[in-house]
């Protein structure tokens, strides 16, 4: 599945327009701001805030044990690259206990437009 | 409108209340605020897509450039992300004030001219010096193709990682004096003036994106090594799992295995010893001898049946007839036999009495019995004293006969089984000699027997050997993989992928039914 589709699905299912959401991407990446990592059916959309630290957004259509293993990749990229700081604000709490169960060091964000932050 | 979801963020609205609200002529109501999509459109205009088309056209353009935009990795660091959108833009804008000497001192001075910078600002990007306002804002990153390509090539060199981190440390501790960047162009391969161009944390950069590489690459070895040793393992449980037969030699015989070139057991046999094949050949003229009788027993034991037959007929005879009938044919019988002398002795009382003139001489006899000669009273007395004797015989004589009857049928019975029995009794030595012969055999074959059970014996132990050293291998591989590929994501992977609970965690998360599992 492409990225557009999987973004338009994903905004879909979270009720938001997805010619908004396409075109919000899309302005993002060709800013120059935004870059975007594919793995399986799920897009992840890096937005950066300031050097080294970027606020990510994640685009699925994954099924579960899926996007565990994307969200794994993904996880892997961010780590082989000189990002330290990641934010994010997690819709479903329940995915902050998610990714520390997994050895993700997820803290609580220090900025109050996200929940979670992430120093790699 | 609602700003609830993280997209907000990305400053996508949330669908209105009355998203679907109909607005006549079976249409509904266009999605998104005015001026968010003049906003979009507008930027859309800016890709190069006209702004007079239809949004929805726009859209799907939008769409295409998006999928154009998808990475496999992140591009050298986040950092560099303007010069992944925009190198063009970057190298003309940031970029030409790098070269216009605004940097800092230490990074002006590595970086150098923009031409140079520009020229990587078109290709991968990597991280390099942010020195203090000489790249800012979304162009405050330098494109550098080095870093990925650099890192492969060094870890083709076979540079260890400690070696990259002293070297590391040394460019922080010294700078790029000419020794230093001699030493990062020896490790690295690159040119010096490229090394020089990088600065002192593109340089670290370069190194560090090495010694990230130089990880995968172990990861990659030692994930290969523990397949490897599995691999291994699994070929020794394998070969120690095969059948080996154990030749065995006894008084009787030898076992014979056969195996082709792997060891793969294709033929089994055994030899008997010349003194059990020189019984067994007696044996064999025995068994035809007596196979040649029991073919004969048939004919000599027919008399056998002949003469059964014929005491069935006379049984049959004695037990036809009723017990008074019996009784009749006795009396009758012994009458006939009685009778010729009792007519003798009849004729000779009347020739005494004739020659004495007493023929016709009576005398009374007192009571109310008539006058009689007494010599011919006592006769008739006497005959009819013979027939009361016989009249009280008959009956016993009658179960006599009956019982007589069917004794006869019994014995008639009897050689009929006799004539069966005989010729049963005929393949006797026939059998005798086979199962003679046939225990030679087994103990002939004995050898044999024993190969394969102390072989299937061996096999086992081997077998369990073999699963024990598979499993060493396979433990110590997962051992040697742990300690020669830290990886917290592979490892994350790995505990991801076991895990129930995380498993369960997702499935309550995404709100997926799991399958239900069934166990044979």
């Amino acid at each position: 599945m492409n990225a557009s589709e999987i973004i338009k699905r994903d905004a879909q299912r979270n009720k938001v327009d997805p010619a908004n959401a396409l075109l919000a991407v899309n302005k993002l990446v060709q800013s120059g701001d935004g870059i975007l990592l594919k793995e399986n059916d799920s897009v992840l959309l890096l937005k950066k805030l300031k050097p080294h630290v970027v606020e990510v957004h994640l685009f699925t259509v994954d099924q579960p044990m899926m996007l565990s293993k994307s969200l794994l990749v993904f996880y892997k990229k961010l780590q082989d690259s000189d990002i330290q700081t990641v934010y994010g604000k997690a819709d479903n709490p329940q995915i902050v206990d998610l990714m520390k169960k997994i050895g993700i060091r997820v803290e609580d964000s220090d900025l109050s437009q996200y929940n979670w932050k992430l120093v790699i | 409108m609602r700003h609830n979801s993280s997209l907000a963020l990305l400053d996508i609205p949330d669908l209105p209340i009355d998203a679907f609200r109909h607005v006549g002529d079976r249409k509904i109501k266009p999605q998104g605020a005015v001026n968010f999509v003049t906003d979009t459109v507008k930027s859309v205009a800016d890709i190069g897509v006209q702004a007079v088309k239809p949004v929805v056209k726009a859209v799907d353009d939008v769409a295409v450039g998006i999928d154009k935009f998808v990475n496999d990795e992140i591009p050298g660091g986040w950092v560099t992300v303007a010069a992944v959108a925009g190198g063009t833009a970057l190298a003309s804008g940031a970029l030409g004030g790098a070269a216009a000497g605004t940097a800092g001192a230490t990074e002006a001075g590595v970086i150098g001219a923009g031409p140079v910078v520009t020229g990587y600002a078109g290709t991968t990007p990597v991280t390099m010096a942010n020195a203090g306002g000489l790249l800012s804002g979304t162009a405050g990153a330098v494109g550098n193709a080095g870093l990925l390509t650099g890192a492969t090539a060094l870890a083709g060199g076979g540079a260890s990682p400690a070696a990259a981190a002293a070297l590391s440390s040394q460019v922080a501790t010294s700078g790029l004096i000419p020794s230093v960047v001699q030493s990062v162009a020896d490790f690295t391969g690159l040119p010096t003036t490229l090394v020089g161009q990088l600065g002192v944390a593109g340089v670290q950069s370069l190194i560090s994106g090495y010694s990230a590489s130089q990880i995968a690459d172990q990861q990659k070895q030692a994930s290969q090594t523990a397949a490897d040793a599995q691999i291994r393992a699994a070929q020794i449980a394998a070969d120690a799992a095969r059948f080996r037969p154990v030749g065995v030699t006894t008084r009787f015989g030898q076992s014979n295995f056969q195996t082709d070139a792997q060891g793969n057991v294709i033929g089994a046999g055994y030899t008997a010893t010349p003194e059990i094949t020189g019984y067994q050949d007696r044996l064999r003229t025995l068994a035809s001898q007596g196979l040649t009788q029991a073919e004969q027993a048939p004919t000599a034991y027919a008399p056998l049946q002949t003469g059964a037959q014929s005491l069935f007929n006379l049984g049959q005879g004695y037990l036809a007839k009723s017990p008074e009938q019996a009784a009749q044919d006795y009396i009758t019988k012994q009458q006939a036999l009685l009778a010729p002398t009792q007519e003798n002795q009849l004729a000779l009382l009347q020739n005494k009495l004739f020659q004495q003139g007493r023929t016709g001489a009576a005398t009374a006899q007192g009571g109310n019995l008539m006058n009689t000669n007494p010599e011919m009273a006592a006769y008739y007395n006497a005959l009819a004293q013979s027939n009361l004797q016989l009249g009280a015989n008959a009956d016993i004589e009658a179960r006599n006969r009956i019982t007589y009857g069917s004794g006869l049928m019994t014995q008639g019975a009897g050689l009929q089984n006799a004539y069966y029995t005989g010729q049963t009794g005929a393949y006797a030595p026939f059998a005798t000699a086979m199962d003679t012969s046939t225990g030679l055999e087994n103990l002939a074959q004995n050898p044999l027997n024993l190969g394969v059970n102390i072989g299937g014996r061996l096999t086992a132990g081997a077998t369990q050997a073999g699963n024990l050293l598979s499993g060493g291998i396979t433990g110590a591989a997962k051992t040697m993989y742990d300690s020669n590929a830290f990886s917290p994501s592979g490892n994350v992977l790995s505990a991801f992928s076991r895990s129930p609970l995380i498993e369960g965690a997702l499935n309550n998360l995404f709100g997926v039914q799991p399958q239900q599992k069934f166990v044979a």
